[in-house]
């Protein structure tokens, strides 16, 4: 058997029943506001909300620009000046989940044009992997809780810094190589 | 053997390459969710361990997390997405299947390809489907016909979480040609029958077969054999009448000759025509918005397809372009031929501004069915010419109906008044020298048959009308002026 003949012959049907691309965008704008409504929640004042809500627009509208960055980074750092209760209270964890899949649903719409046709087969690997890391999150979550609370030394939090920027420099040099 | 120069020749050849490759998209690049994915779980993380915030930790750990996996499986190397080699001639009627090669490296996962829809013109909408290596069958069945790109694998390719991104690519495109479509017609008045040399239908061409063709009066260059004393001397001759000669049909098969007019090509809009539609003839539009040109070559092609059914000659001639010439004959590869040919005018469609019908491409004793939806005088003149030297000609008006004014000018009623107006005038002046003249139903609504769910071929009225007059017409007498069709 030669290497072309081991080529799969697919048809369209094969890859699942399909919806429109701007169903996708519907889903960044629940995930959105579902964003807007738990900084809300927090005690985030109306004006702030207002911010956020352009946020949101602007990511439904344009998800491959710097909006769904602002939305996920500067609603965290937002949410941590009016959130005053427990680190893993229900509002954190909800935005631990809703940021992630911002941060992927947009990725995906940035390719996806509005009136295309997305088969819903294609979300069965980026679905998988967005499953596995939130349950690692969850897990290193409940991994934390059950530590003993108390300052760290500062040797291990220069470490731990050290290391996360490590991760960053190691990414930009993999990029580069490409 | 590598040398050197070899060396350092195909890295330059590599680098030229690779700079074309980012002018035309073919590059691997990174994307807004991978910058995203960097700032923002590194920036979270970072800020979340200098500020001691648990909270804010773990929110920016997932995009750290997804982006770190995402970046372990970088695809690189080209993506290969392009259509398979397809049949450069095909048949309308016929349920088209394209295949596309797609073959993408490792670690891609997202694959958004540009496929013609069943049913639809054009290049068809993009589908999000996942990247592999594989090949993917689609179908293409269309109205349309002509000449065109039926499938254009326009690409973009990324990688996990689309952290990457390979294009937009505009694709390689695949022509082909599709002939335009054989609507059936009825059988006529006359059912098919074995007679003449091989077609139901003798000529109308005078000749030297024992069939009687018509008693006429003697002159210059008749035959004495040929006279008829019987009639001759019931006419008074030779006192007060002449001679009456009988003349016979020839032992030859009757010759159709579709004279297309391909100068204009108009919608039922008026306001329209002054420019161009928009969208070449047969490109597979809705009968009701079918243009005259479109009419035209599917209602030449149902009436070739009828004639050689039953072993008639049919041949073609572009009024516009007389290059384009198709000689009559016969038998299934002439329509494949006058298919082929109907495509290549409406290709070079608006090429003259004047008709031509040279008495030399007319066989004698042909019938001359001319095709247009007479807008001007001079391809009216044409048939009338043409009827004049002897051959039967019918005039098939496809001019889309019912005209539409055009709405945007306190003009369009009246223009559209002056257009019905003229085109009676110059229908009636047709009528009036015998030539007859059969509305062809294909642009108005419903007009095409087998558009009826359910419905036998030939049961749509209009076309059912229109073909029975024409061979009615073509059956072997010659039309009384007065039994015009209208």
């Amino acid at each position: 058997m030669t290497a072309q003949h081991a080529v799969p012959q697919v048809a369209m049907e094969d890859f699942g029943p399909a919806v429109p691309g701007w169903v996708l965008r519907l889903a960044i704008a629940g995930v959105s506001t579902a964003i807007v409504a738990v900084l809300g929640a927090e005690g985030a004042p109306p004006a702030v909300q207002v911010v956020f809500l352009l946020l949101a627009a602007s990511s439904v509208f344009s998800p491959g620009s710097a909006a769904p960055g602002a939305l996920g980074g500067v609603g965290a750092l937002v949410s941590t000046v009016y959130h005053t209760g427990a680190a893993l209270a229900p509002p954190v964890l909800a935005l631990v989940v809703l940021v992630h899949l911002l941060h992927v649903g947009c990725g995906l719409a940035a390719v996806v044009p509005p009136r295309a046709r997305l088969h819903l087969f294609t979300l069965y690997r980026p679905l998988r992997r967005f499953l596995v890391v939130q349950a690692a999150v969850f897990a290193l979550a409940g991994l934390v809780s059950v530590l003993p609370d108390g300052r760290n030394p500062v040797t291990v939090e220069v470490l731990a810094v050290l290391g996360v920027a490590g991760l960053a420099v190691l990414a930009i040099v993999q990029l580069r190589r490409r | 053997m590598s040398t050197p120069l070899g060396v350092a020749l195909s890295g330059r050849a590599h680098r030229l390459q690779q700079a074309l490759r980012r002018r035309t998209g073919e590059h691997w690049e990174p994307t807004d969710a991978l910058r995203r994915g960097l700032l923002v779980g590194v920036g979270l993380v970072a800020f979340g361990a200098l500020s001691h915030r648990l909270d804010v930790l773990l929110i920016g750990a997932p995009l750290l997390l997804s982006t770190i996996a995402g970046l372990t499986r970088i695809p690189s190397g080209p993506v290969l997405v392009r259509p398979l080699p397809a049949p450069r001639l095909v048949d309308s009627m016929r349920e088209r299947q394209l295949s596309v090669e797609v073959d993408c490296p490792a670690g891609t996962e997202v694959l958004a390809l540009r496929l013609p829809e069943p049913g639809k013109a054009g290049p068809g909408r993009v589908h999000v489907v996942p990247a592999g290596r594989y090949r993917l069958s689609c179908t293409r069945g269309t109205d349309g016909w002509g000449e065109g790109v039926v499938l254009r694998t326009d690409h973009l390719v990324s990688g996990q979480d689309c952290l990457t991104m390979y294009g937009p690519v505009v694709g390689s495109a695949a022509r082909q040609i599709v002939l335009p479509p054989v609507d059936p017609l009825p059988a006529g008045p006359l059912p098919p029958r074995a007679a003449g040399l091989v077609g139901a239908h003798r000529s109308r061409r005078p000749g030297d077969s024992t069939e009687l063709r018509d008693i006429r009066p003697f002159a210059p260059g008749d035959r004495l054999r040929r006279v008829d004393w019987r009639v001759s001397l019931r006419a008074g001759f030779p006192i007060s009448g002449g001679l009456h000669v009988r003349e016979r049909h020839a032992e030859a098969d009757a010759d159709l000759l579709l004279a297309l007019d391909t100068r204009v090509d108009v919608g039922r809009q008026l306001g329209e025509w002054s420019s161009a539609l928009g969208r070449p003839a047969g490109s597979g539009t809705a009968p009701e918005q079918a243009s005259s040109l479109d009419t035209a070559v599917r209602a030449a092609a149902s009436l070739a397809a009828s004639y050689l059914r039953q072993g008639d000659r049919v041949g073609l001639i572009d009024l516009g372009r007389p290059q384009l010439y198709l000689k009559p004959g016969s038998g299934a590869r002439q329509l494949l031929r006058l298919r082929h040919r109907l495509v290549l005018s409406a290709r070079s469609a608006g090429w003259s501004p004047r008709p031509v019908l040279a008495q030399q491409l007319v066989p004698a004793g042909a019938t001359v069915a001319v095709l247009s939806p007479f807008l001007d005088d001079a391809v009216a003149q044409l048939a009338v010419v043409a009827a004049r030297r002897g051959n039967l000609v019918v005039a098939i008006d496809v001019l889309p109906r019912p005209l539409v004014a055009d709405q945007e000018t306190p003009w369009g009623e009246v223009v559209l008044t002056l257009v019905r107006a003229e085109r009676r005038a110059r229908l009636d002046g047709l009528a009036w020298h015998g030539v007859p003249v059969l509305p062809w139903p294909g642009g108005t609504p419903g007009g095409r048959p087998g558009g009826r769910p359910g419905g036998r071929p030939g049961e749509d009225g209009g076309h059912a009308t229109a073909a029975a007059m024409l061979r009615r017409l073509t059956s072997g007498r010659r039309p009384r002026l007065a039994r015009v069709v209208r």
